[in-house]
């Protein structure tokens, strides 16, 4: 049986409980807009001990690791396909026939003009018009070039610069490590830096997809590129993009040092926005650039060389149409016409070498074939197939990163309102707890009320 | 399922801009009437339309080429009719002077007539088109195809043009094959000698000589409106080819206005659904109650 002391202690407890009852519902209320924050809850017991009551522990904080982690690698894949967006959309329009703009539009006009000399080649209006819609084709794709190299070159230095992101996000970690495995063991466990670590972890997934352990510490490593150490305890690795100012057209990859040190290479996935950007700059932009290129190259070589085989209305043969190109390599980039050519349209050799002057359509007739000639191209098409190919290439990187980002946004929508549900706060929840603790408070008191009534009725007893 | 603020305002961010993007790009297909702008956006319509594109721009290369050889044909079909009748007038004066009532002065006035013919023949066998070029002077259309005495000067190669893929056509006649070769031009010269000479022999003998040129003429004459009626069919079937892709085209690129809007209709009331929908869900709280 309890004394009026033990009646008094549960009484106390009893308010002490609902005291720390409505503190926790009012930080549940107060963070309720902080992003990240989860809902912290006590856990009340019957005490061990007769007549004592109530036992508290926590706050705790609510968290699903599996739920977390789920969302930690949908991030990655969200971040991988928008990582490719940005610059491919800033791409498409140059490689965009359906706009009525880009090369294959200046092809087909180059074309148009050759059609309709063929049935008047001697004209100097039509040969003009022929190197008038050249000269077109020719700036379409130094533009084209320009714009593809200047891409690849930004991609490049956004990569730098999340690369740098990344390593701040991890050196962020390592110093949270070292405070919650200080903290680990004590009375409360520290919700707030394990909420902060829980953020930092989903903003670097969307940067770099990543690994995690929870060594048992109270620490969490995190690894990336298949296997590699991100965050070891207290320690960070740090992510380069690598080579490091590399030429036009160099694909690029990262390397990671350790703090010892070390460096390593990346032997899987890097994944997010990282490696995202990675894939559209190496295997997107320039494989697109690399057949731009042949496709210049070609055709500034075939044409030339079918060219240097007719003749001019002023009898000149052996003419270049277009500046002669050494290498596939920067070609888009340097296709232009010859001088001769620019400058005298009588030069521009319709006719066959032993033909008739100037009505002879002959060579003109094959300068018109040869951009649809196959087999001009190392992938055994065409010219015109060639750029149609470019098209596709761009098109389907392009359509692919914005079907992957809308499902993996759909997906990533799925698991944060999941994690919002079971972690997050609910304002009538809380007020719920408020009213209950406000009550139990209440009772608490009238317990002391009573219990101080009966001390009393006794002294008057013995009084 | 816990319903916290978190979730709400998370589901009406999501909802709000799933709802939006929804009558943006409904509005964006209204606003430029095209299915799809880039081949992202559907990459099995864009090859079709980008192959499609490749048919109407080779279909308008070959017209443009059409319409040139056509307008060779044209004018050739006509100088051959005026040169035809001129010969045809040259033959009935033949058969005029080769009878023995006509008298000698009659015959040396006559032959100036048909001397003005022969130059009437000469400049049609010299035509000149706007652009400069000589009409029957095959590949050599800088010069002219006659000299003052009508001897064939220009090329032997004539040109073929492709004014339709796989069908080429004959955009030139040679001067030799309208006007002969020998050409009717020295012909005429003789019959202008004989005229004078009152050679009624060598003038009865131009009777055959002019009638189996016109003849010949008349040949030629029905080559050259064969080539001509093939070319203006095909421009028929050119413009036919045209219509038809243009239609593909437009059934895979072009938007159904109608259907468009009533899409644009339905989004729009999707969104105003859900932000009447997030209202409710923000005021479906016991704060009021219990506050």
């Amino acid at each position: 049986m309890s004394s009026i002391n033990e009646i008094l202690a549960i009484g106390k407890g009893g308010m002490a409980v609902s005291k720390a009852l409505l503190a926790v519902a009012g930080k549940n209320m107060a963070n309720v807009n902080t992003p990240g924050y989860s809902k912290e809850y006590l856990t009340l017991s019957t005490s061990q001990f007769a007549g004592l009551g109530v036992n508290v522990n926590g706050p705790l904080g609510i968290r699903n690791p599996i739920l977390s982690d789920s969302l930690r690698n949908v991030l990655g894949n969200q971040g991988f396909f928008n990582g490719q967006l940005l610059p491919l959309l800033s791409i498409e329009p140059n490689v965009n026939d359906l706009d009525g703009n880009g090369i294959g539009k200046a092809l087909s006009e180059f074309k148009s003009t050759m059609q309709e000399a063929m049935a008047n080649p001697g004209s100097e209006t039509h040969r003009s018009a022929i190197i008038t819609a050249a000269d077109f084709l020719v700036q379409s794709f130094n533009s084209t070039s320009k714009q593809l190299t200047e891409t690849a070159e930004k991609t490049r230095e956004q990569a730098e610069k999340v690369a740098l992101t990344i390593n701040t996000i991890a050196q962020n970690l390592a110093e949270l490590n070292s405070k919650i495995a200080v903290l680990a063991h004590g009375k409360e466990p520290p919700n707030a830096l394990l909420d902060q670590r829980e953020q930092l972890l989903q903003k670097l997934s969307s940067l770099i997809s990543i690994d995690t352990l929870d060594v048992g510490d109270g620490t969490v490593s995190v690894f990336i590129a298949g296997g590699r150490p991100l965050v070891d305890h207290a320690l960070a690795s740090t992510v380069t993009i690598n080579p490091p100012n590399p030429a036009p057209g160099t694909p690029v990859g990262i390397e990671i040092i350790k703090p010892s040190g070390q460096v390593m290479n990346a032997i899987g996935k890097i994944g997010g926005a990282l490696g995202g950007m990675l894939v559209a700059h190496n295997d997107v932009i320039i494989p697109g650039l690399t057949d731009l290129d042949e496709i210049a190259f070609e055709l500034t070589t075939q044409f030339n060389a079918i060219h240097a085989g007719g003749v001019g209305t002023d009898g000149s043969t052996g003419n270049n149409f277009f500046k002669a190109l050494n290498a596939v390599g920067g070609s888009a980039s340097l296709i232009a016409l010859s001088d001769v050519i620019k400058d005298d349209p009588k030069k521009f050799a319709a006719a066959a070498v032993g033909g008739t002057l100037p009505g002879d359509n002959t060579n003109l007739e094959l300068l018109l074939s040869m951009p649809e000639q196959i087999g001009v191209l190392s992938s055994g098409k065409s010219i015109e197939d060639g750029w149609f190919d470019i098209q596709i290439h761009f098109g389907n990187a392009l359509g692919t990163a914005q079907t992957g980002s809308d499902i993996e946004s759909a997906t990533v929508n799925q698991l944060a309102n999941l994690l919002a549900s079971e972690t997050a706060v609910s304002i009538d929840e809380e007020l719920i707890l408020m009213n209950q603790a406000n009550q139990s408070f209440d009772a608490a008191g009238a317990l002391i009320r009573a219990a101080e009534e009966m001390s009393a009725t006794l002294i008057n007893l013995v009084g | 399922m816990r319903v916290t603020e978190a979730l709400i305002s998370q589901f009406i961010n999501q909802a709000n801009t799933a709802a939006k993007s929804a009558v943006f790009k409904a509005t964006q297909k209204v606003v430029s009437g095209k299915k799809l702008e880039s081949p992202s956006e559907d990459l099995v319509s864009a090859q079709r339309i980008l192959h499609l594109d490749g048919i109407l721009e080779e279909l308008n290369h070959f017209d443009r080429a059409r319409a040139i050889v056509q307008a060779d044909l044209d004018a050739t079909d006509t100088v051959a009719f005026a040169a035809i009748n001129t010969m045809t007038n040259a033959l009935e004066t033949a058969v005029q002077m080769a009878n023995d009532t006509v008298n000698p002065d009659d015959r040396v006035a006559e032959a100036e007539a048909v001397e003005s013919m022969r130059e009437h023949i000469l400049d049609l066998a010299n035509t000149k088109l706007s652009d400069g070029r000589f009409l029957f002077s095959g590949m050599a259309e800088d010069i002219p195809p006659f000299d003052e005495n009508g001897v064939y000067q220009g090329s032997t190669d004539k040109r073929t043009v492709e004014v339709m893929p796989g069908f080429r056509v004959e955009q030139q006649t040679l001067g030799t094959e309208l006007f002969g070769d020998p050409s009717i031009i020295k012909t005429l010269d003789l019959f202008v000698t004989a005229l004078q000479a009152n050679d009624t022999v060598t003038i009865s003998q131009m009777i055959t000589e002019l009638d189996d040129a016109i003849h010949s003429m008349s040949l030629e004459h029905v080559s050259i409106g064969g080539r001509l009626k093939n070319v203006k069919e095909t421009e028929v079937l050119l413009e036919d080819l045209t219509l038809r892709t243009q239609i593909q085209r437009a059934e895979s690129q072009d938007v159904d206005l109608a259907s468009a809007i009533t899409e644009l209709n339905t989004a729009e009331l999707a969104m105003s659904a859900a932000i009447e929908a997030s209202k409710r869900l923000i005021g479906a709280s016991a704060l009021r109650w219990l506050s």
